[in-house]
């Protein structure tokens, strides 16, 4: 029988996002562009028609107004003018637009910060008291695109239970697993959430399971969705989903750059995660995400880089400048595409910078007053070319003191790390695009690297090393540093199957098969383990003794092609050729572009002697690979059979 | 007006000029949601609380909540509390949808004039005002925010660490005279007439 080279690896701690983001930008009116805003005489009055307005229009109407994300709509003078004074306040505080980092600092995309010029006219207006002015000077109304911004999603999927949000208290973190109706792999350009009540979802963030570990989480808790502010997720494939698919209110689709779609397929949830504030009154939410696809595979892969120290968050009651720094220096030629940084409540300032090996500084972000209700992904205007050996630096302060208002503790408590909002974090997401796929690998090499320095003896650490290590060709190292994860964690079934995978991959199938009994034996629904152990059997020939692993596997993951096709390929070995036909017909249905189930379908149905039929799956895997030579001799033989039969 | 940039210190306790008498004041515009007018300030014996408010503020609606407990706590000692929505635009239907969406019970008035804004000096909703009755008139003993919830746009407690609504109607409510005070309140901007 035929089963694929590649065992099943387990990746770790791969994605791990935090709390969602915020909504600073929302989509823009379909105005024509506005000069900005120029001086007005002394002697000239401020009208609302010809200088607040294109204004007004532009950087508040795109969320205030109905449906959107603000509380009241603005847009004409009469909603605009018995707000007057209010706007001019929150204008001149930069409270609205709601903009957080400092100007100079980055190259962000998509800035809604007021001009210095035109928070000052704002203010002029009002105090002169906020006079409307010839109609014949005012700008057309803004106008928006209803509905799903870019036109009907391909396919929409909707949270399968309503959740209702409390009326009071704290914040609320829920994440909700979404499963994609889909058959095959395709690839999404764009994704629009729509999230219900969008005065009550304050940010979502969307992240990809594809092992069903957000799903069994969520089994455990009661209610629609689990909680929790941050996810972390258990990856099996390197392909890092290293898109930053997160969605502020008013947002049009989070829309991925030429060449960078992202894929999903049967196998893979949707994991929505969202931070809700209580309004004062219970509200229903049924979120809908809407995808668009795209039949174009990604030619561009981008990777996400975690800066972080949270090991070094210990902050005593009352400090108030507490630093976290990290730093991570470039093992490739890398552009950075975009920023995300993430503290909670006690966080104050947080920087992002990068120097370069000539010592040029090039700052990413800065945010002087860190407001966890404002967080975002913030996409570089341009993507920034950093040299190989350029150093990426992050440093957090916090303000664990009672002059910050925001503190969860009063009076105020030593802070450690933790997922709690009481807790901390500090991390900076730095999105990189490197020059090429594999790069990446070196990237996440350096990235482990970095975190055992961090933290001597971490088993995320020791086991992504191991990965990446033995996909770069480097097996015995790679054993070496699945061996030192599994010193901190022994019980690790995922380690365990990787293990074994690299022992099979260097020759010792004895041992592989050693370390998969024992990651069979940790987690017995591990299905990856229970695949490598059956196929391991097969090859060392044990047919029967691979069986019980295989049907397991295939118990586990019935959509699983690859998982049938052993399975079937085991029970034709140890003469159960109806059983085998079965199994494997059901391979060729769930993956028809399979060399491996068309050609041991025609086998089995070849020994019993459905001869024609055989032909036809065998000539279907030559079709796939014309010049398999175990396939034509099988075809041959069965033509063969078939000229010696009588009509 | 100036904002000062931290406002964590400011429970303003001066009692201010005309604060004291309030009740002579007779009301022309003020009407309930029947379209009744209000006759005076305190409508009984016991403390009024005026709640100012509106329906699209978010810190407002906020604060339904807390005002239901408040109501459901105080309403057996004799306070009464009365919602005044200041703005004019907002219609008797649309005041009673807000108050059901947001399950506020009791009564409510509509302030088309500005007149209750004026004598409480009220700027912004959510902010209260409380009435009681005195020997020399009625008087105003407290105006300001319900809690130090809010500190700013963007700038809240998670908790409030002071409940001043609350303080002055267990004062009041103890039998204790008070000296008028007031507190600034953060929320939207009550907007002046045209």
């Amino acid at each position: 029988m035929r089963v694929p080279a590649r065992a099943r690896r387990a990746f770790l701690g791969a994605a791990l996002l935090g709390s969602g983001l915020a909504l600073v930008a929302c989509a823009p009116a379909r105005t024509e562009d506005v000069a900005p805003a120029t001086p007005v005489p002394v002697a000239e009055r401020v009208t609302f028609n010809r200088d607040i307005a294109p204004i007004v229009f532009r950087n508040c109407a795109p969320c205030h107004r109905p449906g959107e994300a603000g509380p009241f709509s603005l847009l004409g003078y009469a909603d605009v003018h018995k707000r007057a004074s209010q706007i001019a306040r929150v204008t001149r505080i930069r409270f609205m637009p709601p903009w957080p980092p400092e100007a100079g600092y980055g190259d962000l995309a998509g800035p809604r910060r007021l001009t210095d010029e035109q928070i000052a006219l704002i203010q002029r207006w009002a105090a002169e008291g906020a006079p409307e002015g010839p109609p014949a000077a005012a700008p057309a109304p803004p106008a928006f695109t209803a509905g799903w911004q870019l036109g009907p999603p391909d396919l929409v999927i909707e949270v399968p239970e309503s959740y209702t949000v409390p009326a009071e208290g704290t914040d609320v973190f829920r994440n909700f697993v979404l499963r994609a109706p889909v058959h095959g792999t395709r690839y999404v350009r764009a994704m629009e959430l729509r999230p219900g009540d969008k005065r009550v979802v304050h940010h979502a963030n969307v992240l990809l399971d594809r092992t069903g570990s957000a799903r069994r989480r969520d089994a455990k808790d009661p209610g629609p969705g689990f909680a929790g502010m941050d996810v972390e997720l258990e990856s099996d494939a390197f392909e890092p989903d290293s898109h930053f698919l997160f969605w502020k209110p008013g947002t049009a689709a989070v829309t991925e750059p030429e060449g960078m779609a992202w894929t999903i397929d049967e196998r893979t949830d949707l994991v929505l995660n969202l931070h809700l504030q209580p309004s004062g009154k219970p509200e229903v939410i049924r979120p809908l995400v809407g995808l668009y696809f795209t039949k174009t595979a990604p030619t561009r892969f981008p990777m996400l880089l975690q800066l972080e120290h949270d090991g070094a968050i210990d902050i005593p009651p009352g400090a108030p400048d507490f630093a976290v720094t990290d730093e991570y220096t470039l093992p490739v030629d890398a552009e950075v595409l975009a920023v995300y940084p993430h503290a909670h409540y006690v966080g104050k300032d947080v920087q992002g910078f990068a120097t370069l090996p000539d010592g040029t500084k090039k700052w990413l972000i800065w945010i002087r007053d860190w407001d966890f209700a404002w967080q975002a992904v913030y996409p570089l205007a341009h993507p920034l070319f950093l040299p190989r050996g350029s150093v990426l630096h992050m440093r957090i302060a916090y303000d664990n003191s009672e002059g910050n208002v925001r503190n969860p503790s009063h009076p105020p408590r030593r802070v450690v790390t933790g997922n709690r909002s009481t807790d901390e974090m500090g991390h900076l997401w730095v999105q990189v695009l490197p020059r090429q796929r594999d790069d990446r690998w070196a990237l996440q090499e350096a990235l482990m690297r970095r975190r055992l320095e961090k933290y001597p003896g971490d088993f995320v650490a020791h086991a992504n090393l191991g990965a990446a290590l033995e996909a770069r060709g480097r097996a015995a190292e790679a054993i070496a540093e699945y061996r030192q994860a599994l010193l901190a964690r022994p019980e690790s079934a995922a380690v365990r199957n990787n293990l074994g995978a690299a022992l099979q991959t260097s020759g010792d199938l004895d041992a592989a098969i050693a370390e998969y009994q024992q990651a069979v034996q940790a987690q017995p629904d591990y299905p990856n383990a229970r695949h490598n152990l059956g196929n391991a059997l097969v090859l060392r020939g044990a047919f029967a003794e691979a069986l019980p692993h295989l049907r397991e596997a295939v118990r586990l993951s019935p959509d699983d092609a690859t998982a049938r096709n052993n399975l079937g390929g085991a029970l034709l070995e140890t003469g159960r050729v109806v059983e085998a036909v079965e199994q494997l017909r059901r391979a060729v249905e769930a993956d028809p572009g399979s060399l491996n189930a068309h050609y041991n379908l025609g086998r089995a149905l070849a020994l019993s002697g459905r001869l024609e039929e055989a032909a036809g799956h065998l000539e279907q895997a030559l079709r796939i690979q014309p010049d398999d030579p175990d396939a034509r001799r099988e075809l041959a033989a069965v033509r063969a059979r078939q000229a010696r039969r009588p009509n | 007006m100036r904002f000062p940039s931290s406002w964590s210190a400011l429970v303003v306790l001066a009692a201010l000029a005309g604060l004291a008498r309030a009740g002579s004041a007779s009301f022309t515009g003020v009407v309930d949601l029947a379209g009744r007018r209000l006759e005076a300030l305190p409508l009984g014996p016991g403390p009024t609380v005026l709640v100012f408010t509106r329906t699209d503020c978010p810190i407002s609606n906020r604060y339904a909540p807390e005002l239901r407990r408040l109501g459901e706590r105080f309403a057996g000692r004799g306070v009464a509390f009365r919602l005044v929505y200041a703005d004019p635009t907002e219609t008797p239907a649309a005041i009673r949808e807000h108050m059901r969406a947001f399950g506020l019970g009791g009564d409510a008035l509509r302030d088309p004039q500005h007149e209750l804004v004026r004598l409480a000096g009220a700027t912004v909703t959510p902010e209260v005002a409380v009435f009681v009755a005195h020997p020399s008139g009625p008087r105003m003993v407290y105006r300001g925010r319900i809690d130090d919830r809010a500190v700013d746009f963007g700038r809240a407690r998670p908790e409030p660490r002071t409940r001043d609504l609350a303080d002055v109607l267990d004062a009041l409510t103890a039998g204790r005279t008070l000296t008028p005070r007031t507190t600034i309140a953060v929320g939207c901007a009550i907007a002046e007439l045209q």
